[in-house]
């Protein structure tokens, strides 16, 4: 068997993803780029005594050092030298899809190019000359419909063809016209005098070009003064004499190679005026029903992920219950009683919380792939800009934040949607103010509580408004201060309409539910486990519970719990919120999930039932709390609202910038952040109830 | 009241008195245009010409609102940008 590697390249909307798919079916291995939070797709094949390992690019338009996906996709054909480059171009928009493949031509790798969607093409009326472009392109051609399975075997034949032939060298090189030809080569030949190790893996012709297009991160390699003066020198030079920036005219001359190619290759049958797509982009991106059509469709997104998903949820708590049942019914006697709590309350409890919402997540993200295949969604990220923009974020971070009241995880995991890296950060740090799901259990604990009932209403209305502005303002002060630097331009491509496949779906759907419940079975299980040891020890002596009831001691043991000395400890600081010891535990112990402040509260207020937990607990609340009731009442809510979220968002959080310092920065920011605002609304409140 | 000031460099007011050269922001609905130039800075303009908006070419403009974002076509695709970019096209 030999072992060889093939990269996927293409531009964006180009259908790599379906040829991925055709090449690889569900053999994938996705991860991150060492450093960057750019997904990197491996993909295997096994075909013709050939080992094939696909890797899937990031796609992009060009290989300059405009965005992080150009400069990944380019370091990997560098430094990883894999031995066919694939690119996959979308063959009814042939000229401008060309263009990576001029640069794929500049850098020397050998080449196999995919005419992909050319049922599109056809239908286009569009006929290619595959004979004489592949000879004007120095590459073999195969015409594919990656959405169809059309073409995976010539296209596998292809690549195998390319490897198992010697390298020739190139006779038609793209002339970038007398001018800059000549530096061009005076450049390459000083770089390819150089001794530096550094650059050996280089072509030199590249990065003669390279340097000539003013290329930041090229420009960095180079140390050598020779080379350096010389290619400031030569870009005056093209300055002076063609009136231009060279990068501009060495793009134009891309473009005229290109046309030169298509101009005897191409011949175009049908002249196609009004397209599908203009259609329904007429209704959809409508000045007046757009907005609506779009809200309407978030609506449907998150119906299916909270409402649909509420079953498939119940039945896995069932299961859950029913484990834990089990495991204590079955449990062999009196010994080891305190593993069989570990197991019960730290695991089974822990992990399945985590665990429940997996469906949640299968079905938004079946809905997003659904909204990104169609096209939809760059549609949606054009009727929010207008808005989004006015905060400083892309029209896309809409999505993530409205998944948010649903829950925070599944929302960062969706903020992937977001191709800029600052617009990313600045979402997923304030996508905990939007009011989860398990806050909402919180505020219709104290609620009814703490407020009368013709407040009632107004009350869940105003703690969710107050979390979206506060979010707004985090928006604004974070793009002011950790996230400032100029907004990137917005240009983006709207692709055409289209129907996604199933495949497509369930692939994309199965690697997010997947990366999901990877970590809660690591990282999630680990932390489970440490806040059980917390809750649970240290006990109290023995005899120090004698005479006491079962309640009494529950509060007893809580009250002697790392976590109830923290609570206790923390109560000097938490005061003037407000807040005694008893709200502070449950505070600390809601870092595990959030609606464990409802069960923690339970424990401290010893009630008894399950079943009238809630009522009983909101009548105790109500004997506790006289003084400033509904004040009180706010600020616990306010509190839970703007604080710490939950331990499995501050996990994925770290999961998907990549850094604890991140997930570090969000949990405590926002808790910093809770306690000034909730101590400022408490002392402003007793202030004026006097 | 909104003041909008308009600030032209010499060489732009070249430009302007060139017959039928303005911006592309200017451009309503429905109108086909070529592009004549763009005043963009090195990464963007590298980036505007990968996604094939380079002088010389034609576009439809299909969305033009008063504000917000910008849709136009360019042969096959369709791009989206601020407004800020379309200032700084020029067509005619």
């Amino acid at each position: 068997m030999n072992k060889i590697t093939v990269a996927l390249a293409g531009n964006p909307n180009c259908g790599k993803t379906t040829v991925f798919n055709m090449l690889t079916g569900a053999r994938q291995h996705v991860a991150n780029y060492p450093g960057v939070t750019v997904e990197r797709k491996d993909g295997f094949c096994v075909y013709k005594n050939y080992n094939i390992r696909f890797v899937d690019l990031p796609g992009t338009y060009s290989l300059t050092a405009y965005s992080v996906e150009e400069i990944v996709a380019r370091n990997f054909i560098i430094d990883e030298h894999p031995d066919v480059v694939v690119d996959v171009i979308d063959s009814s928009n042939i000229e401008r899809n060309l263009y990576l493949t001029t640069q794929l031509i500049e850098m020397d790798v050998p080449l196999v190019l995919a005419f992909n969607m050319s049922d599109v093409a056809r239908h286009n009326g569009l006929v290619f000359n595959i004979e004489a472009m592949s000879g004007l392109l120095e590459a073999e051609i195969v015409l594919t419909v990656g959405s169809k399975c059309d073409g995976g075997n010539e296209l596998l034949d292809a690549i195998l063809r390319t490897v198992e032939k010697q390298k020739n060298t190139r006779r038609h090189k793209i002339s970038y016209g007398s001018e800059i030809n000549e530096k061009v080569s005076q450049l390459s030949r000083l770089i390819a005098k150089l001794e530096d190790k550094k650059l050996k893996k280089y072509n030199s012709d590249w990065l003669a070009i390279k340097l000539l297009e003013q290329d930041k991160q090229i420009a960095e390699k180079i140390e050598n003064e020779e080379v350096k003066l010389k290619a400031s020198e030569s870009i005056i030079d093209v300055k002076k004499i063609l009136g231009d920036e060279p990068e501009v005219i060495i793009a134009d001359r891309r473009y005229g190679f290109i046309s030169g190619a298509c101009q005897e290759t191409i011949k175009k049958t049908v002249e196609f005026r009004h397209s599908f797509s203009d259609t329904i982009d007429s209704v959809l991106t409508n000045q007046v029903i757009g907005l609506p059509i779009f809200l309407f469709l978030m609506f449907i997104t998150f119906q299916i992920t909270f409402t649909l998903g509420s079953y498939p949820m119940e039945w896995l708590e069932n299961f859950f219950d029913w484990l834990c049942k089990v495991t204590i019914n079955y449990w062999p006697g009196d010994n080891m009683l305190w593993l069989r709590s570990l197991l019960v309350e730290g695991v089974i409890r822990g992990v399945g919380g985590v665990v429940m919402f997996l469906p949640n997540i299968l079905l938004l993200f079946a809905s997003i792939a659904i909204l990104e295949a169609t096209g939809y969604m760059a549609r949606a990220a054009f009727i929010m800009d207008r808005i989004m923009h006015k905060i400083g974020l892309h029209g896309k971070s809409f999505i993530p934040m409205i998944i948010g009241f649903g829950c925070s995880v599944p929302a960062i995991m969706a903020a992937r949607i977001l191709e800029n890296r600052r617009n990313r950060l600045t979402t997923i740090m304030v996508i905990p103010l939007m009011s989860c799901g398990a806050r909402f259990a919180i505020y219709g604990l104290l609620i009814p509580a703490f407020f009368q009932l013709k407040w009632q209403g107004t009350m869940f209305w105003l703690i969710y408004v107050i979390g979206i502005i506060i979010a707004i303002i985090c928006v604004k002060l974070l793009r002011l201060t950790v996230f400032k630097g100029e907004t990137v331009p917005f240009v983006m491509e709207l692709p055409p309409y289209r129907m996604p496949t199933f495949k497509a779906l369930g692939i994309y759907t199965w690697q997010r539910g997947w990366m999901y419940l990877k970590k809660a079975g690591t990282v999630i299980l680990l932390v489970s486990i440490v806040l059980w040891f917390a809750k649970t020890y240290p006990k109290p002596a023995p005899q120090s519970l004698q005479g006491f009831n079962a309640q009494q001691v529950h509060e007893m043991n809580l009250s002697s719990s790392v976590i109830g000395r923290i609570g206790k400890a923390i109560e000097p600081a938490i005061k003037p919120l407000g807040f005694d010891w008893k709200i502070g535990t449950a505070l600390v112990g809601s870092i595990a999930a959030k609606e464990l402040f409802i069960t923690q509260m339970a424990i401290v207020y010893a009630v008894e039932s399950d079943v009238e937990q809630s009522h009983n607990l909101r009548y105790h609340l109500q004997e506790a709390y006289t003084e400033h009731r509904a004040l009180t009442g706010f600020c616990i809510m306010l509190f839970c609202l703007i604080s710490s979220p939950c331990i499995a968002t501050v996990v994925m959080t770290k999961h998907e910038t990549g850094s604890w310092g991140w997930a570090m920065f969000q949990f405590f920011g926002l808790t910093i952040l809770a306690y000034i605002v909730t101590l400022i609304v408490y002392q402003v409140g007793i202030l004026f109830a006097g | 009241m909104i003041l909008s000031v308009i600030i032209i460099t010499p060489m732009e007011s070249e430009v302007l008195k060139m017959k039928d050269v303005k911006s592309l922001s200017l451009v309503k609905d429905g109108e086909v245009v070529k592009i004549v130039s763009i005043a963009a800075g090195g990464g963007l303009n590298n980036q505007l010409r990968a996604m094939g908006l380079l002088p010389g070419v034609e576009i439809v403009v299909v969305n033009n609102r008063n504000s917000g974002a910008f849709i136009v076509k360019v042969k096959e695709s369709k791009l989206v940008f601020g407004r800020g970019i379309a200032n700084k096209i020029m067509v005619s």
